[in-house]
């Protein structure tokens, strides 16, 4: 136990010193804006909680409520969570540095797993909070109900961490057999998300798809607290332990049981699930993770391939190889990168069921068909939005090219290779994976009744719009990248470079979304207003993608020559 | 204070074999110089004696205890000075020793006084409270080494230790390897350079492709090779171009 401290301490500090001296008024900037992020952010979670509160409140769901929204938290941590656990835990490089202290494995399992629950319990805090004070607020929810949630905010993403380092201990020990373990483990972590994002989404889709064909009228709660309660009870039944905890909280009756011995019982539900899960863990890291971390360190030595042939490239194709190999190899920076690439298509899905159920009464055929036009229209400007916020956006490669090379940067600045011609063959390779994400979301846009003429105007959209947002964040990782890491975690999820070029971007498509989706709605000539939102998406697109090239090649070689490692 | 019976790593299913049936001793107050070319075997067999590599056959022991059965009480026995610097670079050089002391269970009255004599030595003093990072790559391996001797271990493992090192860090480097001999300890580190282990060690041992080849102390192995030079010897033993 005593160790176990140590290690922690060391971790923790180690976690929160800052990398470098900054000026305080650039990280008070970065501060203000991703406080105002958030509070935008917050405000849409708030009124989502709002109204679906009123109606499962109405409806008498108020502990399935609690239980959907603390599975959010659980799904963020289980998301976001799994990698950092999986750099921290096996990729990090100081698994060699403990594995030579006189201190058990076990020991510096649990240590690196409370250090990634502490980072990521405050993400699920603050998704959880402004919701769930929300959902309180509006179902008038007593001091039990505030109290138990502080404690449940606090525990529930544990769950998520230990089940994911329960799965990761058995994953890890079978990838490491593997040659490539960082291409395996990457096909494997995107692969997992894509699962667990389209499941999400299908289930969300399947509780709202239940709400249709229900007239507004005096049964209406009645009717929908009916459809709604199967996807629901199924739900709660998947995450026990979450729906125990709200059943505690909203005072709920089980089993036809007393309400003391009710809570009681929801109690040692949730409780004994997380003292299952925290022995299940430490009684399997004490079997199996020594074995499996050993097996991590043996990378690299390897049986050689017989009969590999040399091979020759052009000095761009050359970097642009070395570029992508360092990618895929490094299950972190692979992740991050082409997670676009299923989640593209995956919101495409989402956004065509919701709007493909398309409208149905409510007026003269002739209303009909022109509201089912707008909402045509509409639909495809939200896709092409959200395209450009998950496809070119989400490529956190691009945005931490120069940051993922560290202190290998040295190289960078040693071959006799021009740094403009460096920076192009790393534009070269982040344009290819963020013209994958925006192919396959185009596709799918098609598939789901997308028009032709939006996904030809969007494609070539897209394509501007990626030119220059790859050049920007590229030029903005080259002012000031994060050379000095430790683990491949801190190279691309903990660097402002990764963050703050997300953000903007988000902003950026927010505000073309909901441009487009206005002009078309308020025009009362709807072809002029598409005409208009086009003219404004094309103008945007072409300005970044003149802009930001320039900018970047033009000052490469002083940003180069400032630059040391 | 070790003893490697038969070891024997292989990577990729027993088809590299790294270390084969590698037999060693090391007796109280001994400097062993490991000395190999690269890809020898001599980091693999040093990640062996130290626990961070799992090895299919064989035994070590470090004052007695077995590295596998019972690897806590063996790792209190040695410090280890790996080739790679110490990643939690955003500590400070005091923060660092105090970790490592207080893994190892060091009194605060004896890193206190561990650490000054260390930090005299290596003229470190000024940059101690200093984060890591801001150290230069000499300054990393000398607080790497003040770490590593913190609880003056009676085996101390250096791998490839005089890399980065000035001459006067050097020179300290050598002098305190010969200290902790003095004190009843051993050394045992890998090194390239065969000018420092022709002056430094007791003993030698040159591995290659996995097999030690030879050990013994410089006069042994310079009989054996009827009076040749440590140089001449390690090229005829790697198959080198000496004979």
């Amino acid at each position: 136990m005593k160790n176990y401290w140590i290690v922690t301490r060391l971790l923790v500090r180690n976690m929160l010193r800052r990398g470098s001296k900054k000026d305080s008024g650039a990280i008070w900037a970065a501060f203000i804006g991703l406080g105002v992020l958030y509070l935008m952010v917050a405000g849409m979670m708030t009124g989502g909680t709002y109204m679906l509160g009123a109606i499962m409140g109405q409806a008498g769901m108020i502990s399935q409520l609690i239980t959907v929204l603390l599975s959010i938290g659980c799904m963020a941590v289980l998301i976001f969570g799994l990698i950092s656990m999986l750099n921290t835990v096996y990729f990090s490089k100081d698994t060699e540095f403990f594995m030579a202290l006189p201190v058990k494995p076990a020991t510096v399992y649990l240590a690196k797993l409370t250090v990634v629950y502490a980072a990521e319990s405050v993400l699920s805090i603050l998704l959880l909070l402004p919701c769930l004070l929300t959902a309180g607020i509006v179902t008038h929810m007593g001091a039990v109900y505030y109290i138990t949630m502080l404690f449940a905010m606090l525990i529930v993403p544990a769950l998520p961490l230990l089940l994911a380092s329960i799965i990761a201990i058995p994953l890890m020990y079978v990838v490491s057999f593997f040659r490539n373990k960082g291409v395996l483990s990457s096909i494997v972590l995107i692969l997992l998300f894509g699962l667990f994002f389209g499941g999400y989404a299908l289930l969300v889709n399947q509780i709202s798809g239940a709400a249709d064909n229900i007239e507004m009228g005096s049964a209406y709660w009645q009717q929908l607290a009916q459809s709604m309660e199967k996807p629901l009870v199924t739900f709660s039944n998947i995450l026990f332990p979450l729906a125990a905890i709200a059943r505690f909280a909203t005072m709920t009756h089980v089993y036809g049981l007393s309400l003391p011995m009710s809570m009681l019982v929801n109690f040692a539900i949730f409780i004994g699930s997380f003292a299952v899960l925290i022995v299940l863990t430490v009684l399997i890291s004490n079997a199996v993770y020594k074995r499996s971390a050993e097996k991590m360190l043996e990378s690299g030595k390897r049986k050689v391939k017989e009969n590999v042939a040399y091979s020759s490239s052009g000095v761009i194709k050359s970097l642009l190889k070395k570029e992508w190999r360092e990618l895929i190899r490094t299950p972190a920076f692979a992740f991050q990168s082409l997670s676009g690439i299923i989640i593209c298509p995956i919101m495409m899905i989402v956004v065509g069921f919701s709007f493909n159920r398309g409208v149905t009464e409510g007026g003269s055929p002739e209303e009909i068909a022109a509201a089912a036009q707008l909402l045509s229209v509409i639909s495809g400007f939200m896709c092409t939005s959200f395209i450009a916020m998950m496809g070119i956006g989400m490529n956190i490669g691009a945005a931490t090219c120069i940051s993922r090379e560290g202190e290998a940067f040295l190289y960078s600045k040693m071959i006799p290779v021009a740094p403009r011609d460096q920076l192009r063959a790393k534009s070269y390779l982040y344009l290819i994976i963020s013209a994958v994400s925006i192919v396959a979301g185009l596709i799918v846009m098609l598939i789901m009744g997308g028009q032709w003429l939006h996904v030809l105007l969007s494609m070539g959209f897209l394509a501007l719009y990626d030119y220059g947002y790859v050049h920007f964040v590229m030029y903005f990782d080259l002012c000031r990248p994060k050379l000095h890491w430790a683990t491949p975690n801190e190279a691309v999820k903990n660097n402002r470079s990764a963050i703050l070029p997300m953000f903007i971007n988000i902003g950026v498509t927010f505000v073309i979304m909901i441009v487009s989706i206005m002009l078309t709605a308020i025009i009362p000539m709807q072809w002029l207003g598409s005409l208009i939102s086009w003219i404004i998406l094309y103008g945007i697109g072409l300005a970044g993608s003149m802009i930001f090239p320039s900018l970047l090649y033009n000052n490469a070689e002083r940003l180069y020559a400032q630059l040391t490692v | 204070m070790l003893s490697i019976e038969h070891l024997s790593k292989s990577y990729a299913q027993n088809s590299v074999k790294a270390v084969d049936d590698l037999s060693l001793e090391l007796q109280p107050g001994e400097i062993f110089g490991f000395l190999g070319p690269n890809g020898a075997g001599k980091t693999t067999t040093i990640k062996a004696l130290t626990g961070i590599l799992p090895f299919e056959a064989g035994r070590i022991r470090i004052a007695g205890h077995d590295i596998v059965t019972d690897s806590i009480a063996a790792k209190m026995n040695f410090g280890y000075v790996s080739d790679s610097h110490i990643l939690y670079d955003k500590l400070t050089g005091r923060e660092y020793v105090d970790f490592m002391a207080d893994i190892y269970g060091v009194s605060l009255e004896l890193r206190k006084t561990r650490a000054e004599n260390l930090l005299e030595k290596f003229q470190l003093k000024d940059a101690f409270d200093q984060p890591i990072k801001s150290y230069s790559h000499g300054m990393k391996q000398k607080i790497n080494i003040i770490g590593a001797l913190i609880h003056n271990p009676k085996l101390w493992v250096l791998d490839e230790p005089m890399t980065g090192l000035d001459p006067q860090s050097s020179f300290e480097l050598k002098n305190l390897m010969r200290e902790h001999c003095k004190e009843g300890n051993s050394v045992f580190f890998s090194t390239h350079i065969l000018e420092v282990a022709e002056k430094l060690c007791d003993r030698v041992g040159i591995i290659f492709k996995g097999k030690l080849m030879t050990v013994g102390s410089l006069e042994e192995i310079k009989a054996q090779a009827h009076d040749e030079s440590l140089e001449e010897i390690f090229l005829s033993v790697t198959g080198g171009t000496q004979a």
